[in-house]
């Protein structure tokens, strides 16, 4: 059975700055994925050319084994369906948003009506069919978005930042439709996030893109989620482990604890001294071609040291995986 | 003077009431050239406007440059310029469309055009450009998504319409220099005033004044309806 989608030398250029290479990716079909990395990195890019949004620059992109093209988009769209960050929601009222897609099949109005509704119910939104779709909150507009696009019959979908913008309540709601989305209707999902935790507990895959590469794929028992981190000398000639840009996510709500992680996969063990380095220098040493050496030099026991914003953070990792402060 | 005024806005309104038919086939006619104009306007500004905003051709900031200057054309100007292509000796002469309704329903048109297009371009500009990218994810056509963003301005849309047929009926000039103010055949009910305004015939004048309010506050009513109706 071919991949659903299978990505080779793919690129993707605005205004002649390359923002999307893909030298390989493979997508089976019925898998729960997450796209991450750091604002820029491609994520959203590379979402809106799988949904069929956006066209690849070059390369080839191939779809349940066939080779696609620009003019075939409108036809592979169907059944495919992107979610974006602020879902869109058309005038009048959230039936009616609901019933959209079936709309434009020209579903008899009853057998839509009774569709819309049970799905409204599956979201758990069926009490607010008549109020006006444009008034959701951020929560209840995602729940809502899942509830069209089941409607449109996806049966791939995917969602850009699903949980960027809602309360800790509409997240567990959100990665809990997602789930029971993948599980029991057996849908392929992608999603891009730049929260480690979320990807580590919603998706048995992660894809980690940095300046539009798929920089390192790991899929870690537990839901951990192994980072891309480069490891680096300072110039002082101490060891150093800088974060590169797309390991900025681990700072935001991931916390540090995810950022640490992920320097413990590449450095399994190791006791870590964290703080932050931002600038120049830091994009300098990232290109340092010293910094694989050193990770497969670290020992058991050897301390590192990160700057970050020039904050010095020290950390432990335990010899159970945990990590204190 | 006072109770000159107050005599002519009673008799304006005896006229109105009473059915005159001289009042009532000027006012048809003004009601009929601007609907017309604002029909032709629609049908050519709107999807100008939606090439505009969804397209990149060449040209295109040239395009918006030019209906932008020409939304404070003087209608005289229009007047003119529309007079010299449909006057017997011009290019379109033997269509012989001067002084006809059809020569003020198309200087109408030409005037209130660049006004619908601007406001219809700045109505689906500020629409969320991802509205139509949301139609073609759920399943539609390039068609269903082009009338699903139509839909979703519809009411600015409605409101860059009663602009223009605002602007349309109450101008003079290219009612005057294409229509030729011809009684019970190009008269409008602008161009009448300005005539009976000439005679010192204030009562006539008055009456269509009050009926030119009247189709204002009647559109705006009919606006405003829309708006609560459309915009939950």
């Amino acid at each position: 059975m071919p991949p659903l989608y299978e990505l080779r030398n793919l690129r993707r250029s605005f205004d002649g700055r390359e923002v999307l290479h893909i030298d390989h990716l493979r997508v089976d079909e019925g898998e729960l994925y997450a796209l991450l990395g750091a604002n820029g990195a491609g994520k959203s890019t590379l979402m809106r050319i799988l949904a069929f949004l956006d066209s690849p620059s070059d390369g080839e992109l191939f779809f349940r084994g066939e080779l696609t093209q620009k003019r075939q988009e409108a036809l592979h769209r169907q059944g495919v369906v992107f979610v974006p960050q602020f879902p869109v929601m058309f005038t009048g009222s959230l039936l009616y948003n609901v019933e959209y897609p079936m709309l434009l099949k020209n579903v008899p109005a009853a057998e839509r009506k009774s569709r819309a509704m049970k799905l409204l119910d599956v979201v758990g939104l069926a009490d607010l069919r008549k109020a006006p779709a444009r008034h959701l909150s951020g929560g209840e507009a995602q729940r809502a978005s899942i509830a069209r696009a089941l409607a449109a019959g996806a049966q791939v979908l995917f969602f850009d930042e699903p949980t960027a913008n809602v309360d800790q309540r509409s997240t567990t709601e959100i990665i809990r439709l997602i789930r029971e989305l993948w599980s029991s209707h057996g849908l392929t999902i992608g999603i891009t996030t730049h929260n480690a935790d979320i990807a580590g507990e919603l998706c048995p895959r992660q894809i980690f893109l940095a300046g539009g590469r798929v920089v390192k794929r790991h899929i870690l028992p537990g839901g951990r989620v192994a980072m891309p981190a480069k490891l680096s000398l300072s110039p002082s000639g101490r060891p150093c482990a800088l974060l590169p840009p797309e390991a900025l996510w681990g700072t935001e709500a991931a916390g540090r604890g995810a950022v640490l992680r992920g320097l413990s996969s590449v450095a399994a063990g190791v006791a870590l001294r964290l703080s932050l380095t931002e600038g120049r220098e830091e994009d300098t040493l990232l290109q340092d071609e010293e910094s694989l050496a050193l990770a497969s030099a670290l020992r058991l026991g050897d301390t590192l040291e990160v700057r970050v914003h020039g904050i010095h953070h020290s950390a432990r990792e335990h010899d159970d995986g945990g990590v204190s402060f | 003077m006072g109770q000159m005024f107050t005599d002519s806005l009673v008799s304006a309104f005896f006229l109105i009431v009473g059915g005159d038919r001289e009042l009532w086939s000027v006012v048809f006619l003004s009601l009929r050239c601007t609907f017309l104009a604002c029909c032709g306007a629609a049908l050519t500004g709107v999807p100008l406007a939606f090439l505009l905003v969804n397209h990149v051709f060449p040209g295109k900031r040239l395009v918006i440059l030019v209906l932008n200057s020409l939304l404070a054309l003087p209608t005289v100007v229009v007047g003119l310029f529309l007079y010299v292509l449909i006057a017997r000796r011009g290019i379109f002469g033997p269509l012989d469309m001067l002084y006809s309704p059809t020569a003020i329903t198309l200087g109408q048109m030409v005037l209130i055009l660049p006004l619908i297009a601007m406001l219809s371009y700045t109505a689906f500009s500020r629409l969320d450009s991802r509205c139509r990218e949301t139609a073609l994810t759920l399943g539609a056509s390039a068609w269903q998504a082009n009338k699903t963003v139509l839909r979703e301005a519809r009411f600015a849309m409605v409101g860059a319409v009663c602009a223009a047929y605002g602007r349309g009926i109450a101008e003079v000039g290219v009612s005057m220099m294409l229509g030729g103010n011809i009684q019970g055949y190009t008269r409008t009910m602008t161009t009448a005033m300005a005539l009976e305004y000439d005679k010192g015939a204030f009562t006539l004048s008055l009456g269509l004044g009050l009926v030119l309010l009247l189709v204002s506050f009647v559109l705006n009513i009919a606006l405003g309806c829309f708006q609560g109706k459309l915009d939950p």
